[in-house]
């Protein structure tokens, strides 16, 4: 077969070529920096999201608060919702404020009968496992989001987890659901917890999605437009239960103040 | 599919052409500095910048340093997961396998998101072939394609183009009524793409970064548009270059807090999309096929010499294009390749061939800017200069230049024999006064009024300064060496403490 002729010519070219370089590779060591070892033996720089806000003093230092720091900074919207009835009110909210006439709800759990009765109160048909071709018809997608990540304001959509690879895309506005103890810390802690599950679940998700903020573009004279081919809205609604009374997240019970830092 | 028409052996002609241009300079300078100062800004976020640099490329350099390996590895994951992977040695291959699929697909509508290596080998033209006319997705390259142009930036290539030139533009080619208001245009493109994203049959991206633990295909934007085009049509073909392979899962952290960053100065682009294989099962959303075309297209060549190994750490993030003050002058038309500026200036005569690129290498005045801001830390000044050697020494069928070649000679020659170089400084002192210049007269240009071309051509942008009375040489050997800190030499200080 062509491709398998292509593939032994290519990996015998680069292992060729990685042959004639061997000789210079040494001479070449010898006049520059002392070659890295291999990247098992470099510890990371430390980029814990305790580390990063020492670059950034102002940025809230408590992982939700500097989720929703960032998350308005591109453009999202942040509600704090505790328990059913807030989270069935804040989604009308949103239904009203977008003029919204027809939504379209994932499968995901958390929704449950809250997405459906601010639907109801808000006189907005909604839609369930809806069809791309219906989706693009649909004003407001209204899925949950499987992680948040504090030092940027990003959501992680696991396709494995939920059916919303096309509610939190074709609809102009987006509402994301994310519980509180979902919110982690960094991107590296968010991209091991995709990988975390059952022994046979170690394969990524089909896709997953990192999503910050509402699409945007600045290819016209470089002026900012919000809203491309993605949603023009991002509106995020973190879910606590309703008898929390301090706020939760994932990290929030390994940090330990730091005395030497000015609050 | 021939090479590239390549206007980059005349970018001395494309740039002064480009200095004349002032929309043009007026949109670079803008842009080039706009970016400069939201990747400052981005940098400062974090605590260790260096750090991240130094493990990226040590990143990089474990993978070129085995790439067959992890190239084996991250097929095997990504078969494993549903994709089907195709290789191609070089772009008339890539092209051809693609075309094949669509072919074998039937599909009427190919929608695509923004690909550098598509460019690369003209992937577009290949498919016209057959009659089908792949859509740009991505704005700035939906703007260029209706225009019928090349990119002339690698992140925003349409920053060339006023307002005005796009709102003409799409009132001629989508019939809407002209509005220079940016969320009108945004909108009418939107608009006019939805209805091809719907009905398309065929989706083609490119990939970032793919990683060999997993078999995973990583895709950064912000539009939106790659994901449509990676989710929606049944079929997704990903053109990725064999230098995007990375090794482990967890390093897409490095690189994910190196490009945005670099690049536009974001913290994170809107979206990025980490696929891996096809759904797993029926009913699921998304394409039913994933075909990953791994290209080659000279990248290995590059492996043969640890100076040119370093090309293909390149992420592609475009912080060398706006860091360099000769591409914020000319922009990146004037390269004449679709890989325009400091690394353009490194990789297409290695893609394309030195005799095609053979001026690029001297788009230069190697200040290092690029080697400063460049996340993975190529040394872009380092491999100019090896590209100059090698066109100087006539490789590869670029003309060496004979009268170059007798003038370092000579040079040579004349800084080996210290006797021969002070008898040639004595003589060029003796006809300096016959010819009446040199110091006296003050007037250094006069020197260079008197010469014939082609020495003008050095002169025309460089003072020639006269050789001074007395040469360093021979103050040394009068004793500068031991005289204390002062201008005159110690007889004549002297003779004044003499005189109280």
């Amino acid at each position: 077969m062509a491709t398998d002729e292509a593939r032994r010519s290519i990996l015998s070219a680069i292992r060729r070529n990685l042959a004639e370089s061997a000789p210079h590779d040494v001479v070449h060591a010898q006049r520059h920096e002392p070659p890295n070892p291999s990247q098992r033996g470099i510890p990371l720089p430390v980029l814990t999201g305790a580390s990063e806000t020492a670059a950034e003093p102002a940025l809230p230092r408590e992982p939700l608060a500097r989720f929703r720091s960032r998350l308005e900074a591109v453009a999202g919207t942040f509600t704090l919702a505790r328990g059913d009835v807030e989270l069935s009110a804040a989604i009308e909210r949103i239904l009203a404020a977008t003029g919204a006439r027809r939504a379209a709800a994932s499968d995901s759990p958390g929704l449950g009968g809250a997405g459906q009765d601010a639907c109801a109160r808000a006189g907005v048909e909604l839609l369930v496992d809806a069809s791309p071709a219906e989706l693009f018809d649909c004003d407001v997608g209204i899925s949950a989001a499987q992680w948040g990540i504090a030092e940027t304001g990003t959501l992680v959509l696991e396709s494995r987890r939920e059916r919303h690879r096309f509610v939190s895309l074709l609809p102009r506005v987006h509402v994301a659901l994310l519980s509180a103890d979902r919110i982690c810390e960094t991107l590296g802690e968010a991209l091991r917890n995709t990988r975390e599950g059952a022994a046979s679940e170690t394969v990524p998700s089909a896709v997953i999605t990192l999503v910050t903020g509402p699409s945007r573009t600045s290819d016209i004279e470089l002026t900012l437009a919000i809203g491309v081919h993605g949603p023009q809205e991002l509106h995020v609604i973190v879910t606590e239960p309703a008898e929390a009374t301090t706020v939760t997240s994932a990290a929030s019970a390994a940090e330990t103040p730091d005395p030497g830092r000015t609050p | 599919m021939t090479a590239p028409a390549q206007t980059s052996r005349t970018f001395d002609r494309n740039a002064r052409r480009a200095l004349e241009d002032t929309q043009l300079r007026g949109a670079l300078r803008h842009a080039t500095d706009l970016f400069g100062e939201r990747r400052r800004a981005a940098v400062g976020t974090v605590t260790d910048w260096e750090g991240l640099r130094t493990q990226a490329r040590a990143i990089k350099d474990e993978t070129l340093s085995r790439l067959d390996t992890y190239l084996e590895e991250f097929v095997a994951r990504a078969e494993e997961a549903g994709a089907r992977v195709h290789w191609a040695r070089d772009g008339q291959e890539a092209c051809s396998v693609i075309a094949g699929i669509a072919r074998d697909r039937g599909a009427r509508t190919v929608v695509k998101s923004k690909s550098m290596a598509s460019e690369e080998i003209h992937l577009n033209a290949a498919l016209a072939e057959l009659d089908i006319e792949p859509i740009e997705t991505d704005l700035g390259e939906y703007i260029i394609q209706l225009a019928g142009e090349t990119p002339s930036h690698i992140v925003v290539p349409a920053i060339h183009k006023t307002k005005r030139q796009i709102a003409e533009l799409f009132a001629e080619k989508l019939g809407i009524p002209p509005s220079e208001d940016v969320a009108t245009l945004t909108e009418a493109a939107r608009t006019a793409l939805r209805r091809r994203f719907a009905q398309a049959d065929l989706g083609i991206s490119g990939v970032n970064f793919g990683v060999a633990e997993t078999g995973t295909i990583l895709i950064l934007e912000n539009e939106g548009n790659a994901r449509l085009t990676t989710s929606l049509p049944r079929v997704h073909v990903a053109l990725m270059g064999i230098e995007k392979v990375i090794p482990r899962f967890e390093d897409l952290d490095v690189f994910l807090k190196l490009l945005p960053r670099s690049g536009t100065g974001q913290l994170l682009t809107a979206y990025q999309s980490l696929i891996t294989g096809t759904r797993r099962a029926e009913g699921d959303e998304g394409p039913d096929e994933l075909h990953i075309v791994l290209m080659d297209n000279g990248r290995s060549r590059m492996l043969a010499h640890p100076t040119t190994r370093q090309s293909l750490a390149c992420i592609r993030c475009g912080a060398c294009l706006n860091a360099c003050p000769v591409y914020q002058q000319v922009g990146g038309h004037a390269y004449g390749s679709v890989y325009p500026g400091p690394i353009g200036a490194v990789i297409s005569p290695q893609l394309f061939g030195l005799d095609s690129a053979s001026q690029l290498p001297y788009a230069s005045s190697l200040c290092g800017a690029c080697r400063e801001v460049c996340p993975v830390k190529i040394d872009i000044p380092e491999l100019l200069l090896h590209l100059r050697s090698k066109v100087a020494e006539g490789e590869s069928g670029t003309e060496a230049k004979p009268l170059e070649r007798l003038s370092f000679t000579a040079y040579a020659a004349l800084m080996q024999r210290p006797r021969l170089l002070a008898w040639a400084t004595r003589a060029g002192r003796m006809a300096q006064r016959a010819l009446g210049v040199g110091e006296r007269l003050g007037k250094p240009n006069a020197v260079a009024a008197r010469l014939a071309p082609p020495m003008t051509a050095w002169t025309a942008e460089r003072d020639l300064r006269p050789l001074s009375p007395r040469s360093f040489r021979e103050l040394w050997r009068e004793g500068v060496r031991d005289a204390p800190d002062r201008a005159e030499p110690p007889r004549a200080t002297a003779a004044k403490d003499a005189e109280g």
